[in-house]
């Protein structure tokens, strides 16, 4: 039994949103960086593409523009006045929800952990703008500090929401990304692809909501998903099939994923996380020099490192086509510049 | 308005259409409302016009242009194209972006920047490859010696360069991405039931470019430029090119100076200096409706139309409508001003 696209239009529309992304967003040939690949030696798949999440429009843009539409509606509904977030340094999506926040009038406070001496530019810079009040801490102090803002925030009078004490909150990614999963019907369908389709991401939650979606539908979609940062692969797989039962459960899907939904590649984070090596470095180059396509190093040079590197080892099918997931993530190019530099 | 020098939507595509063009820049980009600006601000309606939203390298109005130079500049046989420019300049990096789009060789000679810090526009653009050339202050008196000299090395091995300043064809460009954008607002303007359209914007080409179309379909949008740089006269720049573009287009009307009212008291101390005022409108807009502005160009903008709306040079019936035209990077490079700016809001 697959499920049809009109249940997941129904069920998604039951859900509380509010509006903040340019949708869809565009599904683009990288013809360009899969001719130059081949004439470096390295076997290209049957066609490359990427879709553009880094262009939903919400501040910079980016994937998370999808995910907050479900947040944001869900703390309006509940009547909250005032966001508080734990994030680190690097976060993306300590920017996603100042944007979210400051369109919907909500007061926000970030706790930016980690690299508390670093300067504010990048993510955090355009928090700062978007009216964020910004607390800078060591990781181990975020909880403590939250609650005491909590609390603090709470005898003021007004609502608060600690946003990583909901359970919602761990959802909303995977659910957002089986509309996306939706829109990748379509266009894969107008680009006329026959052959099998693997996605290719990062370790979280828009990549399993693809997969969900493809399951659910009864698409031979494959995932692949690169770590971006040190951990344990089952423990990703536990949380990921974990999420998959809360989402299908609450959207009324038949099928959740299983631990072998998504491969899992673990040999592209270099020295930890926000800590871009050469090969990544090396793929931002490439890409945006093949492509005028600009990656982060944080994420999706990673990824992009990730594939060029399983391309080079001869560990992709070469009827596959890839979709490269372009998560966004670029205001934190600007806070890496110095290792552009020769 | 004579009504006979009115032509249709479709006429006026019809006179884009006969240029070489190729598909670089996500369109149409979008037009959406800022509700959170236009109710702190208390006046008319305010929208905006997201061309950051091209998706070229950061986005931004040129990758418009670049549709059709690309093209223009390949089919003549030209094999690299040499671009001078400021260092913080985003026409050097949305370039750079298109150059690589259509796999031609760029090389960019920057004035001032010898001494920079890789950041921003500047730090897009050695990612993107482009072979840069940064001249110190004492150099760029003479850039375009300097390029023009690169530009007889490159021929004696045997390459066809094209030295972008030497060109008409750039100088007027732009303005033809903004006839197309026309088209485009029209459509949209009407969709969303808007009227008495007032759009505001750096002055330079893209608004040109707007104008032309506007007057060319018959529409009585009216248009606020914004300066942002004493040291180029708009004459030069923008005002004397509108025969050019008339030419180009082969059109039955073009645009005058009187077209544009221009704002030129929210230059501050210069080009690329930004001002209290400018950081912060940066802020205001980024607090009520999420959208990002840069201190160089959209900034300086904004602070006009902040200012505009406070103090009656917008009529409250207006759909004020304010042309986003990019430049994010340049964000980055003022980060540490920023960082410390206490925005009184």
């Amino acid at each position: 039994m697959t499920i049809s696209q009109k249940h997941f239009q129904t069920k998604l529309k039951q859900l509380p949103r509010f509006k903040l992304s340019h949708l869809n967003t565009p599904l683009e040939p990288l013809d360009r960086l899969q001719k130059v690949l081949g004439k470096q030696g390295i076997s290209a798949p049957n066609r490359l593409l990427v879709k553009r999440d880094d262009t939903t429009g919400l501040a910079f843009g980016g994937n998370k523009g999808r995910h907050f539409e479900f947040e944001i509606g869900r703390i309006l509904d509940e009547g909250f006045d005032t966001v508080i977030n734990i994030n680190h340094y690097h976060s993306n999506q300590a920017r996603f929800i100042a944007a979210g926040c400051a369109k919907a009038g909500l007061k926000y406070h970030i706790i930016s952990t980690d690299m508390v001496n670093a300067p504010v530019t990048g993510n955090l810079l355009l928090c700062k703008l978007m009216g964020a009040v910004i607390h800078r801490t060591p990781a181990e102090y975020g909880k403590k500090m939250a609650n005491r803002i909590f609390q603090q925030e709470t005898e003021a009078g007004l609502k608060p929401y600690i946003l990583p004490d909901d359970p919602f909150a761990d959802l909303m990614g995977t659910i957002s990304f089986l509309e996306t999963g939706a829109e990748l019907e379509h266009q894969i369908k107008h680009y006329g692809i026959k052959t099998p389709v693997r996605f290719w991401g990062l370790t979280g939650r828009s990549i399993a909501g693809l997969r969900l979606y493809a399951k659910n539908r009864g698409l031979n979609w494959k995932c692949t998903a690169v770590q971006y940062s040190p951990g344990a692969i089952e423990n990703f797989q536990k949380i990921t099939k974990e999420r998959s039962k809360k989402v299908a459960e609450l959207l009324d899907l038949d099928e959740v994923l299983e631990a072998d939904d998504l491969q899992v590649l673990s040999g592209y984070i270099g020295s930890g996380y926000g800590e871009p090596d050469d090969r990544v470095l090396e793929s931002i180059r490439l890409v945006a020099k093949t492509e005028g396509l600009i990656l982060d190093p944080n994420y999706t040079g990673k990824s992009m490192s990730g594939l060029i590197g399983e391309l080079k080892a001869e560990r992709i099918d070469s009827e596959e086509t890839i979709v490269f997931i372009h998560s966004g993530g670029l205001p934190q190019l600007f806070a890496h510049a110095d290792k552009f530099i020769d | 308005m004579n009504p006979k020098k009115i032509i249709t939507p479709k006429q006026l595509q019809s006179h884009i259409d006969k240029l070489p063009r190729i598909n670089i820049a996500h369109l149409p980009t979008p037009l959406e409302e800022m509700p959170r600006l236009t109710e702190r601000l208390g006046g008319p309606n305010i929208w905006i016009k997201r061309e950051d939203m091209t998706g070229l390298a950061y986005g931004g109005n040129k990758a418009r242009h670049y549709e059709f130079e690309m093209p223009h500049v390949s089919e003549a046989g030209y094999d690299v194209m040499i671009n001078i420019m400021d260092y913080h300049s985003n026409n050097a990096r949305m370039t750079a972006a298109a150059a690589n789009k259509v796999g031609m060789r760029y090389i960019l000679v920057l004035k001032n920047s010898a001494t920079r810090k890789i950041q921003g526009n500047l730090l897009v653009d050695k990612i993107l490859g482009a072979e840069l050339h940064l001249l110190d202050e004492f150099q760029s008196s003479t850039a375009h010696e300097y390029a023009t000299q690169l530009k007889k090395d490159l021929e004696k091995e045997g390459h066809t360069p094209y030295l972008i300043q030497d060109h008409l064809f750039p100088r007027i460009v732009g303005m033809v991405g903004f006839v197309q954008a026309g088209i485009e607002l029209k459509e949209q303007i009407e969709q969303a039931k808007l009227n008495n359209v007032h759009i505001i914007g750096v002055a330079g080409r893209s608004l040109c470019g707007l104008i032309i179309a506007a007057k060319a379909m018959g529409l009585d949008w009216k248009f606020t430029g914004v300066t942002v740089n004493y040291d180029v006269p708009l004459k030069g720049y923008i005002f004397e090119h509108n025969k050019d573009i008339q030419n180009l287009l082969d059109l039955p009307v073009t645009f005058e100076e009187a077209d544009m009212r221009v704002l030129d008291q929210y230059v501050g101390e210069g080009y690329g200096l930004m001002t209290p005022q400018v950081a912060e409108a940066i802020h205001i807009a980024a607090q009520t409706d999420a959208i990002i502005c840069d201190p160089n160009y959209t900034g300086t903008a904004m602070a006009a139309l902040i200012d505009q709306v406070e103090n009656g040079g917008f009529n409250d019936n207006e759909t004020v409508i304010f042309l986003h035209t990019g430049g994010l990077p340049a964000l980055f490079t003022f980060a540490e001003q920023l960082a410390n700016f206490n925005a009184k809001i």
